[in-house]
């Protein structure tokens, strides 16, 4: 089955039409990877056959599926901001809203390859080998995506709609976005997985972000795909001195996802904020996966990961922090919080820290617990009902993360799917 | 008791002490004062013997000898005294035990004879009553989750206990209440005799109502610009160091 | 920083100060693996058939086993061909009666290594069970245990008089196929310890055993049994020893503790194993599989552990908190130092309802040494009300030391808490001033610091052992701050 399946994904990479020399590496990798399996640290506590059962078909660009009426109730940002809207990975430019801005380049990823677009010999720089299967299948397939290129300081944010539809099932779609935030530049990419259809689709996107010295980045992401789909993303960031990437990332939806994010620093002074959430009940698996790496010093990150399980829902968390010997003065803190709301759900996680510097403060704490009886009894004795005041309770835990995105809209609209959600457990609880 | 000539400091490649000189005789308590920067913090470090502190030039001689050579618990073991502005945590290290161990270092270095802990509990508990503090600090870890003005009553208590020669205050009144300040006081001044001289610096000419010194220095741009006596205290606090400066300058 | 490294280099050059080798004539296997050497080593202790047959089946097993390749480690692959697997004393057949039966050459050995066999000891009261290599020679204090019906004796002589507990209890909490390093000491161990306390009875005395590694590539597999029936408690003590070698000896021990109904095993180990030259070269490689089932409701385990020594360590003692109420705990002070290597942790499983479990370890790196806590807490579907703490702190000293925390959590019980913290310092040169600037020296500030640091851990041990373990802290850790 193995042999079939990576034949199979060989074949797909040998089809795809050359667009880029990354895509060389792509297919190297292809032939030489093995299936990610669960003696692999990395894979430890993923189940597989979600990702593997399947021989997804390689997405195509399709026109007429959609019209731009369609794209506006989706939207989180006013109709005349920069939108992009990826069908099933590729840039549709009937479908987006690209306003001339100052200061900002949006292509279509393909686009700016024919054109060789200012930094476009950076693509793949990040990824590098390809981490696995994926990984390479994203590599091989490049050229679907988006190209962004900041060289202002933007006062409006920049919206990208990911859309998996398509008349095909078991589609796989392989965006990669390249982001480039220039010196002292500075932008608020927002990021949406919407559901649109149900059907069995993978989504296998790669974003690689590039920040300048000075540069400053916003970056939340609401995944609320289908209760279908298969969710892999994987983020690398690459940060000069004295640049700031504030990222949250809130996996509410999809069957399986697996949010990678790997992040780099190149100069010191620099800062990384990256917060995530995940929400699996019913039958989902999320998992967040990191890497930070400190190899310069005078750095910090700070990660808070939190996560609400429910019904027969699965977390895997797993967080590493690598501190190299010779960044010095590097500040890192880790958190995940789990609160497990039924017998059925279950929690895997496993923060890491490898440290060879000394000057350095690093930690990590972990928790996995349930609703405090206290706090519950206190809502309960002011005369709200259980139901509601566990409601509360949990959107209270959420809510302190999702106030990370810093974009009041795209927060309601997450906390209203989280309500959405939860109210009907509540109940039961 | 302590000759300080000249004295230039730097720390990272940038001088603090620019030709400081002080003279301080045995029983004197001399007030340092000055505005933020001014170098109050580099002199105690100096002194204390930090060595991240670079002397470029210049002297400190301490009872006849030459302070610069001597290492800190050196200096320690001579009989003196700093209690930090900042006084770090130990977590997991007795206070007892901490005092204990220092007390028997310096008495050692001394050639006097060491307490053992019997005896050292029932010198600590005089020490802790006359300062009208809680035996409770007796059994927790040095300065951990100790509030601000337990830290500094902590820093006294120790000075009680070693009976230095030169006791360096190090803006002991920051962060307390009136009430902390008076206790501070009165274990600083309990300790006030014609063999021991203090140094305290400080911000502020509230703590001098209580610690009333023999002299006032003003420290500003690295040097010594004005000393008087304890009224030039009082001016300051009417006029700022404004005027001080401005007559440095010319 | 020059002082100290200074210090550093002659502490290196300074020896080891167990380090010594005895001439004492033993009768040794030539090196090399196969079923005629276990067949051997069976005969040669007069063991019971099934026991050969276990011995057997392990064998099997171990040769289609892997070498677990994974950890965070660096090390010379070991050659098990060139390990003699059986050396013995050239004593009488039969383990002596009294002292005055043991070969003498081996009692001016033991108290080299501070073993005092005579009245003064029992009148401290611990019990000693000296194993010299691979077979026990003198086991002392036997009959004032045996009055209040407590076993402690040799494995191999609790195969021939209790072969029913051996039967009921060996491999039942690490079988043989449990790993690489176990299925190889079930195959060829050669001797180790066995305790048994009878019901509701409280072990009179502190129980202890001394190793010593003495042949050259002799690995030591030894094997320990301790059972607490129902209401008992016993508390052991391991402290270990070894002579200076040049190549690295292997040290795969299993030790299985079964704790039944409100009994309670106190298990602490101070090591000080040689620890290789600067380079890392003749040390010990450690790598013991160390497991306790609570077996009964409100049973008890502790695990508590001082390491210093060992090239390379791999050990994970751990619990199965499988009795209701049942409470499992570790707490650790692990130092590297030259090129040690650590990989050690601990293994909680919460199964019953209930169940507690604490987690304590301090890391301390120097030099270039590399430390890594590597623990697993799981709290299984039925873990109602399951607790787990963790505490995970390591302390650098200098900047070319490691220190690494991989904890895995896996939790399926909504009723269960875990909470797990792990963090990261250095001995602040704000500390070493402060201290020094109260009159002590570098060298004992940093000496208080430390133990600050690990004083949850020491105050866990036995009074004995922790005055032993402050001390080889400081030893350890002399010149290590520059």
């Amino acid at each position: 089955m193995s042999a079939a399946l990576l034949n199979y994904y060989q074949a797909l990479a040998a089809a795809a039409p050359a667009e880029h020399a990354y895509q060389a590496v792509g297919r190297e990798r292809l032939s030489l990877v093995d299936l990610p399996n669960r003696k692999q640290e990395g894979w430890r506590y993923t189940p597989l056959a979600p990702i593997l059962d399947h021989q997804f078909s390689a997405a195509s660009r399709e026109e007429g599926l959609l019209e731009p009426e369609d794209i506006v109730p989706l939207r989180v940002t006013p109709a005349d901001h920069v939108c992009v809207v990826l069908l099933n990975g590729f840039f549709m430019p009937e479908l987006s809203t690209l306003p001339a801005q100052v200061g900002l380049e949006v292509l279509d990823l393909e686009q700016a390859i024919q054109n060789s677009a200012a930094g476009i010999e950076r693509l793949g720089s990040l990824s590098g080998d390809c981490l696995h299967l994926f990984g390479a299948v994203n590599a091989a397939l490049t050229g679907a995506g988006a190209y962004l290129r900041v060289t202002d300081k933007l006062s409006q944010p920049v919206e990208v709609l990911h859309i998996n539809y398509s008349f095909d099932s078991d589609v796989i779609s392989s965006p990669r976005l390249l982001v480039q935030v220039e010196a002292n530049a500075s932008l608020t990419l927002l990021e949406q997985h919407v559901k649109f259809a149900d059907s069995l689709n993978m989504h296998n996107g790669l974003t690689e972000i590039f920040l300048g010295e000075g540069a400053e980045l916003l970056h939340p992401r609401l995944q609320n795909d289908s209760l279908r789909t298969r969710h892999l993303s994987s983020l690398y960031t690459q940060q000069a001195a004295g640049s700031l990437y504030k990222g949250t990332t809130l996996a509410l939806g999809s069957a399986w996802s697996r949010t990678e994010f790997h992040l780099d620093f190149v100069g010191g002074h620099a800062h990384c904020e990256l917060n995530g959430f995940y929400l699996a009940g019913e039958q989902q698996m999320q998992s967040m996966h990191l890497d930070v790496l400190h190899s310069v010093p005078d750095c910090s990150s700070r990660e808070t990961f939190k996560g609400i399980l429910y019904g027969q829902g699965k977390g895997v968390f797993d967080g590493n922090i690598l501190v190299k010997k010779d960044a010095q003065k590097t500040d890192a803190r880790l958190s995940n919080d789990n609160l497990l709301l039924s017998r059925d759900a279950e929690i895997d996680t496993k923060p890491r820290l490898e440290i060879y510097a000394d000057d350095v403060q690093c930690s990590h704490g972990t928790t996995v617990g349930q609703i405090d009886p206290e706090m519950l009894f206190y809502l309960r004795a002011r005369g709200i009902p259980k139901a509601e005041a566990t409601g509360m309770i949990c959107q209270g835990f959420a809510a302190e993360l999702i106030a990370h995105c810093e974009y009041p809209a795209l927060e309601t609209k997450a906390l209203a799917i989280l309500q959405e959600r939860l109210t009907p457990v509540a109940a039961d609880l | 008791m302590l000759s300080i000539k000249d004295l230039h400091a730097s720390i990272n490649g940038k001088e603090i002490l620019k030709g400081l000189s002080l003279d301080m005789g045995a029983g004197e308590v001399h007030a340092i004062m000055g505005p933020n920067g001014s170098g109050k913090s580099t002199l105690s470090k100096v002194l204390a013997g930090r060595e991240e502190y670079e002397v470029t030039s210049g002297t400190v001689t301490y009872q006849g000898e030459n302070l610069l050579e001597m290492s800190p618990e050196e200096r320690a073991h001579q009989g003196i005294f700093m209690a930090f502005q900042y006084p770090v945590e130990l977590p997991g290290v007795n206070n007892t035990y901490f005092m204990q161990a220092s007390l028997n270092a310096i008495r050692k270095a001394r050639g006097e004879p060491e307490l053992n802990s019997l005896n050292f509990i029932k010198l600590v508990r005089t020490k802790l009553k006359a300062l009208e503090m809680d035996e409770s600090l007796l059994k927790r870890s040095v300065n951990t989750g100790f509030s601000g003005g337990e830290m500094k009553r902590n820093e006294i208590l120790q000075m009680t206990l070693l009976e230095p020669t030169l006791s360096i205050l190090d803006e002991t009144d920051s962060g307390l209440d009136i009430d902390a300040l008076r206790m501070v006081s009165m274990g600083v001044n309990s300790l006030r005799s014609p063999e021991r001289s203090m140094l305290v610096i400080t911000h502020y000419q509230r703590l001098l109502d209580y610690i009333q010194p023999d002299y006032v220095h003003v420290l500003s741009g690295g040097r010594i610009i004005r000393s008087g006596d304890k009224s030039l205290a009082l001016e300051l606090e009417e006029k700022g160091y404004g005027w001080l400066q401005e007559e440095a300058a010319a | 920083m020059d002082a100290a490294e200074q210090q550093l280099a002659e502490l290196a050059k300074t020896g080891y100060e167990a380090g010594f080798v005895s001439n004492i004539e033993s009768e040794t296997v030539p090196p090399g693996l196969d079923e005629s050497v276990i067949r051997y080593i069976s005969a040669r202790k007069n063991e019971p058939e099934f026991m050969l047959e276990w011995r057997l089946q392990a064998y099997q097993k171990w040769l289609a086993m892997e070498e677990p390749d994974w950890a965070h480690l660096n090390y010379t692959k070991i050659d098990y061909q060139a390990i003699s697997y059986f050396s013995a004393p050239k004593s009488a057949g039969d383990a002596p009666k009294s002292l005055d039966e043991v070969d003498p050459e081996l009692l001016r050995v033991y108290e080299k290594l501070g073993i005092p066999l005579e009245e003064q000891k029992m009148l401290a009261g611990v019990a000693v069970d000296a194993v010299f290599d691979s077979v026990s020679v003198a086991t002392t204090f036997r009959k004032q245990l045996a009055e209040a019906g407590v076993i402690f004796c040799s494995i191999s002589e609790a195969m021939r008089e209790h072969p029913e507990l051996i039967k009921k209890y060996l491999g039942t909490v690490v079988p043989q196929t449990d790993n690489y390093f176990a299925a190889l000491n079930a195959a060829v161990f050669t001797d180790g310890t066995f305790v048994y306390i009878p019901e509701n009875t409280r072990c009179p005395m502190e129980l202890s055993t001394y190793f010593r590694i003495n042949e050259r590539n002799t690995g030591q597999f030894e094997r320990t049994l301790i059972i607490a029936e129902k209401g008992s408690y016993v508390s052991y003590l391991e402290g270990c020893t070894a002579p200076q070698r040049d190549e690295n000896q292997l040290h795969a021990a299993v030790v299985e503790l079964i704790a039944l109904e409100d009994a309670y095993i106190k298990y602490s180990t101070v090591q000080n194993w040689y620890p290789g030259d600067e380079n890392g070269k003749g040390g010990i490689y450690n790598f013991v599989t160390k497991r306790g089932v609570c077996a009964g409701d409100r049973s008890r385990i502790s695990w508590t552990q001082v390491e210093t020594g060992s090239a390379i360590t791999w050990k994970y003692p751990s619990c199965v908190l499988k009795g209701d109420d049942s409470i499992g705990e570790f707490y650790s002070v692990a130092v590297t130092r030259g090129a040690q290597q650590a990989d050690t942790g601990t293994k909680m499983f919460h199964i019953g309802k209930n169940t507690t479990s604490t987690i304590v370890s301090k890391g301390i790196s120097a030099d270039r040494g590399q430390n890594a806590y590597r623990g697993l807490v799981r709290m299984n579907k039925g873990a109602e009300n399951g607790r787990n703490h963790t505490q995970c702190d390591s302390l650098l000293i200098g900047d070319k030391c490691g220190a690494h925390t991989f904890p895995y959590i896996e939790v399926a019980n909504p009723t269960a808490k875990v909470e797990h913290e792990a963090t990261t310092s250095k001995i602040g040169e704000d500390q070493l001033f402060y201290c020094r600037q109260r009159g002590l020296s570098e060298e004992d500030a940093v000496s208080m610091i430390v133990n600050g640091f690990c004083k949850e851990v020491f105050n866990e041990l036995p009074m004995e052992f922790a005055v032993e373990a402050r001390k080889l802290l400081a030893i350890s850790l002399e010149g290590a701050v520059g």
